[in-house]
């Protein structure tokens, strides 16, 4: 019996103390890391680019197969 | 290799609707035995329609990346109540075994990620995108992944972020950077959660000097804070909430992302998991060729007995249990539309892929699956994903040199696995390993010998209850003996 209204009066805390937890969008960080990520990837994208291109310049080649966009 | 679209059968009138598909309204996959339908809202259907003109889907489906799929103008299925109350109706070529991320090996979930990526940076150049990055979008026709989900291909909107990269890092990053970096299979992580692994458990298990490997500071590390910081952001603003405060719902926060940085980002996913490799170290039976407890002649009678019996009608699917690097399996291509090789062994299975993927003929679908506890329903209703054995049903059963590991090693009572080898619905062809064998005596060493009934005869017995026995072979000096059972 006292187990029971222990049980149930945890149970009534559990509720009340953090209903809010169930209303957290996970997705909400990933969409501003993949950002963060995004722009720092973007730079080392666009630098090989042109690396690709300064060096098939140089060596008088066509830059089909190198340029990663 | 080619896939072909079934030839409509008029006797397969039941549509049913795939209880696995219910997520994304505008679709759901129907199956009537026999073909595979989806059905599409007035938006799918027209994207389905822009999308298939595209010359690069066209490319992907010649190359065999995406599945095979054609518009349905048959009258009577587009009346048909299941799946006349949607805009239009498409076939898919059947998948012929489906298998689930939890049951791959490191090398094929990797190569379902690359193949991820492709399709979606190739989408991405022409103005399309993937909604989402579900692993089981990708399902394996024999050794190949392919990619099932056509209507996640939807136009790329400017600006718009790539919404599926959470769900990539949860059901494919991940799960491979522990294997790779920590050498952990993720096997039973994807398995007891069908949403793939969290950023926040991502960042508590791949720690220490795995934070400094390829990757992991940007999309576990800073993936996982930004998720912890935008909780308690969250949590706080859902507080505020209440009736007194009148508070007002935030927007989700906008955060536009040019094409460049999106195609920049796949790119960086795609050379991080490229360059992924797992320890090749050897396993007990890794080297089973080579390793295995036959003479070269038991061997042999072995391998002619499987081909004999295997090969005594067409097959169209056969299960070849136990099969470590799939010798076995091999034997039975001749004579099988496709194979299923299932072992419980995570490096034996990987060779085997490697091995596989490597021969364009190859008919093997490679499988990871203890035996004694395989994949269950489960996901929602208990049906969202099907239990190894509630998926298509063999004709044929290779058991070798099994039994024992069952009925010793895992305690399952003989009976009750001849019961279920009986279940499968097929032929079998099962190796009995008696218990003088030394592969016996080496389980039993540490154990209380409780398997008293473990013997040729009270086998026999059982089998008999089920199966003809239509022919059998002693093998290796007769501890062991091999029957070719046909289903009565």
């Amino acid at each position: 019996m006292r187990f029971d209204v222990i049980f149930y009066a945890a149970c009534v805390f559990i509720a009340i103390m953090s209903p809010a937890e169930a209303y957290i969008d996970p997705g909400s960080g990933s969409v501003v890391t993949t950002a963060i990520i995004g722009a720092l990837a973007a730079v080392s994208y666009t630098a090989r680019k042109y690396f690709y291109r300064v060096k098939d310049f140089l060596s008088g080649r066509k830059s089909a197969g190198k340029d990663p966009l | 290799m080619t896939l072909v679209i079934a030839e409509p059968r008029a006797d397969h009138k039941v549509v049913r609707a795939d209880p696995g598909s219910f997520r994304d309204r505008n679709n759901r996959v129907y199956d009537d035995g026999a073909r595979i339908f989806r059905g599409l809202s007035a938006t799918a259907l027209e994207n389905w329609q822009k999308v298939s003109r595209e010359r690069f889907f066209q490319d992907l489906l010649r190359e065999g990346k995406v599945v095979a799929t054609q518009s349905v103008t048959e009258p009577e299925l587009l009346r048909h109540p299941e799946l006349g109350g949607w805009a239009g109706v498409v076939e898919h070529a059947r998948i012929p075994f489906i298998s689930y991320s939890y049951e791959w090996s490191f090398g094929m979930l990797k190569d379902a990620a690359l193949l991820h990526l492709d399709i979606l940076a190739r989408a991405l150049e022409n103005g399309w995108t993937l909604k989402d990055s579900t692993s089981f979008n990708v399902q394996f026709q024999d050794s190949r992944p392919i990619f099932i989900d056509i209507p996640s291909f939807e136009p790329h909107v400017e600006g718009e972020p790539w919404r599926g990269y959470r769900q990539f890092c949860m059901m494919f990053l991940f799960p491979l950077m522990l294997k790779a970096y920590r050498d952990v299979d993720f096997g039973p992580f994807l398995r007891s959660d069908l949403e793939g692994i969290d950023p926040s458990l991502a960042n508590k298990l791949i720690s220490g000097r795995s934070r400094f490997r390829k990757g992991v500071l940007p999309h576990v590390y800073l993936h996982a804070r930004m998720q912890e910081r935008a909780a308690a952001r969250e949590l706080a603003e859902a507080k505020a909430l209440n009736e007194d405060a009148k508070g007002r719902v935030s927007r989700s926060r906008g955060v536009k992302q040019s094409k460049t940085m999106l195609l920049a980002t796949v790119d960086s996913l795609r050379r991080t998991i490229e360059r992924m490799s797992t320890a090749d170290s050897r396993t007990t039976w890794g080297d089973y060729e080579t390793d295995h407890s036959y003479g070269d002649t038991s061997y042999e009678s072995k391998k002619q007995f499987v081909a004999k019996h295997a090969g005594e009608k067409p097959r169209r699917l056969v299960w070849d249990i136990g099969s470590n690097t799939g010798t076995f399996s091999r034997l039975c291509e001749p004579f099988a539309e496709h194979v299923v090789s299932i072992d419980g062994d995570p490096k034996a299975i990987e060779r085997l892929y490697q091995t596989e993927k490597r021969r364009p003929s190859s008919k093997l679908l490679p499988m990871i699956a203890n035996l004694s506890n395989i994949s269950p329903n489960h996901g929602w209703r208990g049906a969202e994903r099907k239990a190894l054995d509630s998926r298509t049903r063999p004709d044929l059963v290779l058991c070798l040199a099994l039994i024992h590991h069952m009925v010793i090693a895992a305690n399952v009572p003989m009976q009750e696995f001849v019961d279920w080898l009986h279940s499968l619905g097929g032929d079998l062809i099962i190796e009995f390993v008696s218990a003088t064998d030394d592969m016996s005596q080496m389980l039993l060493r540490n154990k209380v010998n409780q398997y008293e009934d473990y013997t040729e005869e009270r086998f026999e017995q059982l089998v008999a209850r089920h199966f003809e026995i239509a022919d059998s072979a002693s093998l290796k000096g007769g501890h062991r003996k091999i029957y070719y059972l046909r289903r009565a």
